[in-house]
């Protein structure tokens, strides 16, 4: 199987010691039996062909190819998303995860989005729950039905059905850099902010945005503080939030594999200061801007062309490989401080509804920015998770702080176990 | 219990705030649950500087057995100067570009600058070097 336009660049772009994954992981109300999910795990091989995949390569082209033996289920480790390495690429691009009573996927983001990654957590914690306790999980809300077989349009690469006739520019400016001291050996931390999802929604309304855009505001001002605290204001640069945008309620798409878009709505401190209604108001016209059919099938057609032109495709894999790091040392990863991928509200069938605790989603950070944020909102609860690979939590404090005058409490789980009297490690 | 800094309600158990490093009061002494365990991943793939490292190591061991071996038999650098010539190549344009994290594109084109500096000193040096061979040399 070829991969979809937007997985082209993921293998290429990957080093010795990083490579763009991300998790999703449900929180169930029991503890996890890893012999239970390992089957629930089996059972979903045929169902998701596009998932169950490990990475080969061509003389001029990357591809998936379905894997033979299933993953093996593996305790959790003591951070998200441990480095994927090439060896592990080669055998299979996702890992089952437990710990107590918790299910996590890690997926290579060459197999899909986080949507599609949700959809394949649902449908395993559905299958899990009809083998551990015969609970019996009708195929809504996300959850596939193990007995049919993949649709086509599951399968299919929407970004060349969705692609427009003229591309878009993609030129735009540069953003400020987040920067901090680099932990050593790859260890990631974890901060997520719990947060009631009514009250959320109620401040995001009130300051006249959606949660997007309102979340975004927010860390904006605390990036624009950071930014006035260390550079003088000649120098200041525009302060960019990188949000990924899912087209398959654009485009009507049904799709597993990738099939999102990121916009990085921002704001240039040179051309004066901002209220957090400001704020809140320019990343909601931004995006309602850039998040049109026509201009997302515009920035589709900018991708898609380029792997159309038959030199293009007559390049053997190592030089192409070598120029699209190049590029995407030099501009893929400048036009925005970190990401803020919101997944919205996670609907699950209400069969299956008492018994998750919990629903999250992690990003892990690129290979020059050090934070990265993701959200993820299950009934009453909002999950912002902000991971980071340096040692300061400055953004962080400013992020969640300002949360918390604002008047929304926050509470603060981390997977840092130094400061910390536990039970149960 | 709350951090009495940032203002966020914090698990059981903790003993700094994880924002801001303040110390929690906790007087009834609970302690929470972990949320990850305490099991670190297999570091499978060798760390990048030792390995950049250990090329440039055997490379320059290799140039240097060459350039021993000449002025032994020759009196001169002779052949040595194109093994050493190609093991700069090779690490310049292969690895080097490796220890840098930030741009790739950049530092190929600094250190190709360097390399054309390197190969215009060799051109110019004197005899003994490039093209000078003593008459034992059966380049």
């Amino acid at each position: 199987m070829p991969l979809d336009n937007a997985a082209l660049i993921f293998p290429a772009i990957r080093r010795a010691e990083w490579v763009n994954v991300f998790r999703v992981s449900v929180t169930l109300k029991e503890d996890i039996d890893p012999r239970t999910l390992q089957r629930a795990v089996d059972h979903l091989k045929p169902r998701f062909p596009s998932v169950y995949v490990r990475l080969g390569s061509g003389l001029f082209w990357y591809f998936l190819e379905e894997v033979h033996a299933v993953p093996r289920v593996r305790q959790d480790y003591a951070y998200p998303l441990t480095h994927m390495g090439a060896r592990e690429l080669r055998r299979c691009c996702f890992r089952v995860l437990y710990y107590k009573n918790r299910i996590a996927v890690e997926f290579f983001h060459a197999l899909t989005d986080g949507s599609g990654g949700m959809i394949f957590l649902k449908t395993l914690a559905a299958e899990y729950l009809r083998i551990k306790y015969g609970t019996v999980v009708p195929p809504t809300d996300g959850v596939l039905d193990l007995t049919q077989r993949p649709r086509d349009g599951e399968l299919e690469d929407s970004f060349q059905r969705c692609s427009g006739k003229h591309p878009m520019s993609r030129a735009e400016s540069n953003s400020w850099r987040l920067s901090g001291t680099r932990e050593s050996g790859g260890y990631l931390h974890l901060i997520t902010g719990v947060i009631d999802t009514k009250t959320l929604i109620a401040k995001a309304h009130e300051y006249g945005g959606t949660v997007t855009a309102f979340l975004a505001a927010v860390m904006a001002r605390s990036i624009l503080d950071m930014q006035a605290a260390e550079v003088p204001h000649r120098r200041q640069k525009p302060v960019k939030i990188t949000i990924p945008v899912n087209l398959r309620r654009i485009f009507g798409s049904e799709t597993l594999r990738n099939f999102a878009l990121t916009v990085n709505p921002g704001v240039d401190p040179k051309l004066g200061e901002y209220s957090l209604r400001e704020l809140v108001s320019e990343f909601g016209h931004q995006l309602a801007l850039e998040v049109t059919p026509q201009r997302m099938a515009g920035r589709i057609a900018a991708n898609v062309n380029p792997q159309k032109f038959p030199a293009m495709r007559l390049t053997p894999l190592f030089i192409k490989n070598t120029a699209m790091r190049i590029v995407y040392d030099s501009v893929g990863e400048t036009k925005g401080c970190l990401n803020i991928s919101n997944l919205g509200a996670v609907a699950v069938p209400e069969a299956m509804r008492d018994s998750i605790a919990r629903l999250d989603f992690i990003i892990g950070v690129q290979y020059s920015y050090p934070n990265n944020c993701a959200v993820a909102s299950f009934g009453d609860m909002t999950c912002v998770s902000m991971i980071r690979n340096i040692e300061e939590a400055e953004l962080e404090r400013r992020f969640f702080s300002g949360l918390v005058e604002l008047g929304i409490p926050v509470s603060i789980e981390s997977n840092d176990t130094k400061g910390t009297q536990t039970k149960g490690k | 219990m709350y951090c009495v800094k940032c203002g966020v309600k914090l698990q059981d158990g903790v003993i700094d705030c994880p924002l801001c490093g303040t110390p929690v009061w906790n007087p009834t002494g609970d302690v929470g649950e972990a949320g990850y365990p305490c099991r670190y991943p297999d570091k499978s793939y060798a760390d990048r500087v030792a390995g950049l490292a250990l090329i440039g190591v055997i490379l320059a061991a290799v140039s240097l057995s060459a350039l021993i071996l000449c002025l032994n038999t020759y009196g001169g650098v002779a052949w040595s100067s194109y093994v050493m010539l190609g093991a700069a190549l090779l690490y310049i344009v292969a690895f080097l570009p490796g220890w840098f994290r930030k741009n790739s594109l950049w530092s190929l084109c600094r250190w190709t600058l360097w390399l054309f500096a390197a190969i215009c000193c060799i051109s110019v040096s004197p005899p003994g070097g490039i093209g000078s061979c003593p008459s034992p040399c059966p380049w």
